[in-house]
């Protein structure tokens, strides 16, 4: 439980900010085209027709947040309170962030 | 078959919404004890016990999502852009990255509900605010967008 306690709020965050910015940056690790039905690492020309990216940025996101936890099980208990904190924080500002960047869509 | 999936979607999405509303006013307003009305016996519950029923219903209904996205990626939004129907589609686009995001809590979300530490009950309680906050938006654009065509527009 002890490096659970550290492990899986570290996971939250980063995995957070990483898909907050693999969004508007790109940071696809792969995406799909359902029209083909195909997967591609990089960009296709637009006769695949158009792609699907959010499974790539949750696999981006997922890879970076995987590591992070690995990593943080070496940091000592006493952060556990202020990583629980940062777990929600963090991933609401990035919703706030995401939400901001939608606002193109509402005027 | 992709109606099929649609409308198991949808239930699980009820079933995520029950469980993560119970949860949510039972960790901010907890019921007093003693006689109590019918809003206070919603909330009247043991707030942890939904919490591994929430995870797993969370994974597969995004799975089930992920897997209805092709679709709607070719087919409804092709035809909301036709329609220059750009809220739809911005409120589409919150709905994914508020999947994504909260996907990626749910680890940590089981981690606070599930440790008896006092120190989490903050952490507890935002957490699942901020779920319960995702899967009610999610719920209502999913069924906005299902219906569009039934508002006229």
């Amino acid at each position: 439980m002890n490096a659970m306690s550290r492990a899986f709020p570290v996971f939250a965050i980063v995995y957070a900010v990483v898909y907050a910015l693999a969004f508007p940056y790109d940071w696809q690790l792969f995406a799909y085209y359902p029209a083909v039905g195909e997967f591609h690492f990089a960009a296709q020309p637009p006769t695949l027709g158009p792609p699907i990216n959010w499974y790539g940025w949750m696999v981006t996101a997922a890879i970076a947040g995987v590591v992070a936890a690995v990593l943080s099980i070496a940091l000592p208990a006493r952060w556990n309170r202020a990583l629980a904190t940062l777990a929600w924080v963090v991933p609401v500002a990035c919703i706030a962030y995401l939400m901001y960047l939608a606002r193109v869509w509402f005027i | 078959m992709l109606t099929t999936l649609l409308i198991a979607h949808m239930l699980v999405a009820v079933l995520l919404i029950g469980a993560l509303t119970h949860q949510a006013l039972a960790a901010w307003w907890p019921a007093p004890a003693g006689p109590r009305s019918f809003f206070a016996n919603f909330r009247a519950v043991r707030a942890a016990s939904y919490t591994n029923a929430i995870v797993i219903l969370y994974v597969l209904d995004v799975v089930m999502g992920g897997l209805l996205y092709p679709d709607y990626r070719v087919e409804v939004r092709t035809f909301l852009e036709q329609l220059r129907l750009k809220a739809a589609n911005g409120s589409f686009e919150i709905k994914e990255h508020l999947a994504a995001i909260g996907l990626g809590m749910l680890p940590v979300y089981w981690l606070v509900w599930k440790s008896k530490l006092e120190e989490y009950g903050s952490a507890r309680k935002a957490m699942t605010m901020v779920l319960a906050f995702t899967v009610w938006w999610n719920f209502i654009v999913g069924h906005l967008l299902t219906n569009i065509r039934g508002f006229g527009l």
